[in-house]
């Protein structure tokens, strides 16, 4: 039987970039999805008849171009798509705040809610791009590995610290002081205007089941401009043929370099023997070895499920079981016959639309998730990716993707799973005493989303041809993701850098010799950055060639 | 305030010395008279009744559960069969010792572990992915050792329900006591013939009473711990945090033992295929040996006698179990130290368990054993030994 250098676990973009790396090198590559098609959330598939659809994730600005370059993808290289909106913020009655990547259109837009506040814009722009470009030198360099500092692990400190004092002593340590901040205090430092505040904090959500009021959104917000280019709120870039032309992009690298990808195959086990991985165990019996196997999926996922927490030591699944996986987003897929009745839809909807009008607005739609709840009026992140890329849908037609927050994996008191008790009752009340169904409290969930966008979007609901909910618990049994966790672990400062996934094994190794972890787990962290994913092609290639020193 | 064990409402008025410790929370008796003499040679010549509810107790239940605590202990849990009881020590996932005590199978998938600190996390953690549940049963469960050579007959005639006789040396069964089902078990930490017996605690009063009663013709004591002290040490027996540093209490990496250093070495039973937590880490050590061993010593007594006499004075070596670190030296450098000693009353040695370089742990091993005498240090000769110090042949018959 073939034996390959290293089998991947799931196909989603940072085990794509992983392949490419290594298939690279020479090594011998074979990648297995579950799924019928690669990118994992960072897919675009037949949703509605005839239309694709980003599924999960809609932004690629994070993603780091430069692999793109470094790779040269030729004729399969993705289209970038900039629209000239980069957000609208709804604040109902049909009025409106947009940021523009035009800084002067911008600076006029805020004008109209406080002149104070489109002074100080630009500079904030500065602001948040001069501490993103440091933020980013800790991203793209490998976590320190502090639990075990020797010296060569004090000298590979030196290079990522040497580039951040370029960049500005002063700021490094302003840096230090801003990251742990809860946005709403960052913001409140700058703006004065609430429309704008809760607009720029929505950049602080993804990756926290909290509000704005939360340490460490700071942090978030620097890292979702740590693609560049930010304009203020975050980096923003939509693809043509949608997200999952750039995953589509990476696999067709991996394969140009001789990496094989089989997607519908399913990993049942990782192998072990004696304390080192062996191979894969596939759904279907068949067995694969492998010199080594890299890991795609979340860490609990490939710990507990694919390992088998027997096979790992009990202080390691100590901390496993406490990594912080906590799904809060819903995604709604919308078939449009037209876009939303707004003036100048076309440019001001192309970027992220938000229903964020205020900092209270957005914490008391987390407040419900604290108590495992879903939001009675959710927070929005519209994108409509068909103007970008009209070939996306039939002509005529548009798809708006909507990512709600909060809607929490952890539900309380604990819902049965499954679809619907039978008709909801009027109002989709749920009788007192009785074990809710999910299906039931996502009926819920839904109907304050339609009263969200009533009250937001108007008119939008009459355009409304066809829709899909994605729930947290669907995107745990669809994706894969545990506890319907986007960024496979929750993005806050206790499980970033040397303590992700875990404190301990930040350098994409575990204690199962030959395997390595790719996906969002790892450091840096989630997004499609595919940044995880290249710092684990390169430590595997370390190992490979330093394995006593491990 | 300290806890009450189920047998307090007996205990407290025996303890006629007042003189009471800590363990693991509860009241304990040190002794019951003013000395502890009187206890100690019951055990040895009669019967000791130990109260030893303190020790933390856990039951593991499920399909796994054999699975589990053959993953937990050194030894291998698949070759004890129902009805036997294994002493063993358990380690980290570095080999170093976390703590040691017995396992009780009490079915094909039941099994109760006694510890003498908290374990029920480590337990927990261990079991995640497996069919088995580990329950904390410390509250309901009162235990007592009876420990002597008249233990046997003593319970011959009060339990009832068990062939007592026929139990083997770390053999399990269940019976009864009066109303009472108990569980008996030939185990202890006296190095005598013993037994340990098992209650739930609105029972214990009774099996207290029921013991006492017919041990009156055999020499039964109630005994404290000061003599439970010099018994474990002449059967060579470790006490955590005494002998050894448990990995969770140690300060520094140095303190921490693994089984190897600690004497159980013969408790690391690997197999191939066999995955126990630190199993890797005690492969790597018994591969290359770490350089502490354990070694159990005679400390010469005549010269002991001699020092003391060159001032003028009787040998004034404490009466009690001695838990003061004393170094040990050969070719006039330390090799080691003493972490328990005693005088053996029944073999009339002064006698220590000892951490010795793994060079001087071998039997016949001459070194020197540090001895104050009116505030002068000196050394007197001793002699590494096999241990038990005291290892009668009832022990196992
Ligand atoms: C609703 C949603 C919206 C998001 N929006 C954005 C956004 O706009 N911008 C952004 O940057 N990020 C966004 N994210 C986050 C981003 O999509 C993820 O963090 C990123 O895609 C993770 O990539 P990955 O390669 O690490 O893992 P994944 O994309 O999760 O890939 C893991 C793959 O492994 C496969 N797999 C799992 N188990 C097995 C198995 N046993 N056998 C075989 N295959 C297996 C899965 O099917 C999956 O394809 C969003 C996420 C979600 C869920």
């Amino acid at each position: 039987m073939k034996k390959y250098d290293a089998v991947l676990v799931g196909a989603g973009h940072n085990a794509l970039a992983t392949a490419c790396v290594l298939a690279r090198r020479g090594w011998k590559v074979l990648v297995l999805e579950r799924r019928g098609v690669v990118g994992g959330a960072a897919a675009t598939e037949e949703v509605f008849p005839g239309c694709r659809v980003n599924v999960a994730a809609q932004d690629a600005g994070l993603f780091r171009r430069d692999f793109v370059d470094e790779f040269g993808f030729g004729a399969s290289a993705p289209g970038w798509v900039h629209p000239p909106a980069v957000a609208t913020s709804l604040l109902g009655g049909g009025d409106g705040l947009t940021l523009w990547r035009d800084p002067a259109a911008t600076q006029g837009e805020i004008a109209r809610h406080s002149r104070a506040d489109a002074n100080r814009f630009p500079e904030w722009a500065d602001y948040l791009d001069a501490m993103a470009r440091i933020l980013r030198v800790g991203l793209d360099h490998p976590a320190p590995a502090l639990h075990d500092f020797t010296r060569r692990e004090r000298l590979r400190l030196l290079r990522p610290l040497a580039q951040a004092a370029r960049l500005g002593r002063r700021r490094v340590v302003e840096l230090l002081r801003v990251l742990p901040l809860p946005a709403r205090d960052l913001l409140d430092d700058w703006f004065a205007g609430d429309a704008l505040k809760g607009m720029l904090a929505t950049t602080a959500l993804p990756g926290a089941s909290h509000g704005p009021g939360a340490m460490g959104g700071a942090f978030r917000m620097l890292y979702h401009a740590t693609g560049g280019q930010a304009h203020g709120f975050r980096s923003t870039s939509f693809l043509e043929g949608g997200i999952g032309a750039l995953s589509e992009a990476l696999a067709a690298a991996a394969r140009a370099r001789g990496a094989e990808i089989r997607t519908g195959t399913e990993v049942e086990r990782i192998l072990v023997e004696d304390g080192a991985a062996t191979g894969v165990l596939l759904a279907g019996r068949e067995e694969i070895p492998a010199h080594c196997v890299v890991s795609g999926a979340d860490p609990r996922r490939t710990f507990f499920d694919l390992v088998g927490a027997p096979q790992l030591g009990p202080e390691f699944n100590r901390k496993v079981a406490s990594i912080q996986m906590r799904g809060t987003t819903a995604i709604l897929h919308l078939l449009l016959d037209d876009l939303p009745p707004l003036d100048d839809a076309e440019q001001r909807l192309a970027g992220h639309t938000l229903v964020a009008p205020s900092l209270d607005y957005l914490e008391r739609a987390s407040d419900a998730a604290k108590y495992g709840r879903c939001s009675p009026r959710p927070h929005l992140d519209i994108v409509i990716p068909t103007l970008h890329d009209p070939t996306l849908a039939p002509p005529g037609r548009h798809i708006a993707s909507i990512q709600i927050r909060y809607a929490p994996y952890h539900l309380r008191p604990a819902p049965v799973r499954g679809p619907h008790a039978g008709p909801s009752p009027p109002g989709g009340d749920i009788a007192p005493g009785a074990t809710p169904r999910a299906g039931d409290i996502f009926d819920e969930f839904l109907a304050r989303t339609w009263d969200t966008l009533d009250e937001f979007l108007p008119g939008t609901r009459d355009r409304i041809l066809d829709h899909r909910l994605i729930t947290p618990l669907d995107l745990e049994s669809e994706f894969g993701l545990t506890c319907g966790d986007e960024y496979h672990g929750q993005m806050g400062l206790d499980q970033l850098a040397f303590m992700r996934p875990v404190a301990g094994w930040a350098r994409h190794r575990t204690p199962v010799e030959r395997l390595f972890l790719c996906g969002a787990g790892t450091h840096p962290g989630g997004g499609v950055t595919c940044m995880p994913g290249r710092l684990a092609a390169r430590e595997i290639l370390r190992a490979r060639r330093h394995p006593a020193r491990s | 305030m300290l806890l009450e064990t189920p047998f307090h409402p007996r205990t407290a008025p025996l303890c006629r010395s007042r003189r009471w410790r800590n363990w693991s929370g509860y009241a304990s008796a040190l002794t019951y008279e003013p000395g502890h003499e009187y206890e100690y040679y019951a055990v040895r010549s009669g019967a000791g009744l130990f109260d030893i509810s303190p020790l933390r107790k856990y039951e593991i239940a499920g399909t796994d559960a054999a699975a589990l605590v053959d993953r937990v202990v050194t030894r291998s849990a698949f070759d004890c069969p129902v009805g036997m009881v294994l002493y063993t020590p358990w380690c980290d996932e570095a080999g170093k010792m976390i703590d040691d005590g017995t396992v009780q199978r009490l079915g094909a998938d039941t099994f109760r572990v006694t510890s003498a600190d908290p374990c029920l996390r480590w337990l927990q953690d261990c079991a995640l992915g497996m069919d088995a549940a580990v329950r904390d049963v410390t509250r309901e469960l009162a235990a007592l050792a009876l420990q002597g050579p008249t233990s046997r007959e003593i319970l011959e005639r009060v339990v009832t329900g068990a062939d007592v006789a026929a139990l083997p040396f770390f053999g399990l069964t269940g019976g009864s006591i009066g109303v009472a089902p108990v569980t008996v078990t030939r185990t202890g930490y006296t190095g005598d013939l013993g037994y340990e017996i098992w209650v739930r605690p609105e029972n214990a009063v009774g099996v207290w009473d029921a013991l006492a009663e017919v041990g009156r013709g055999y020499g039964l004591a109630p005994a404290g711990l000061d003599a439970l002290d010099v018994a474990r040490i002449e059967a060579g027996l470790l006490l955590k945090d005494v002998d050894y540093v448990s990995t969770w209490t140690a300060l520094i990496e140095s303190r921490k033992s693994s089984p190897y250093e600690a004497g159980l070495g013969w408790a690391v039973q690997p197999r191939p295929g066999r995955d126990f937590v630190g199993s890797r880490a005690l492969a790597r050590e018994a591969a290359a040996p770490s350089e502490w061993g354990f070694a159990g010593l005679e400390v010469e007594w005549p010269h002991i006698e001699k020092r003391f006499a060159a001032v003028g004075l009787p040998p004034l070596v404490a009466g009690r179990a001695s838990r003061e670190a004393v170094p040990i030296y050969a070719g006039g450098k330390q090799v080691g130290y003493v972490t328990s000693s005693t005088f053996s009353p029944i073999l009339k040695k002064y006698i220590a368990l000892a951490t010795v370089r793994r060079e001087f742990a071998r039997p016949g091993h001459r070194v020197k054993f540090e001895l104050t005498v009116e505030f002068v240090r000196h050394t007197v000769p001793a002699r590494v030994v096999r241990t038990p110090f005291f290892d009668p042949v009832r022990k196992r018959r």
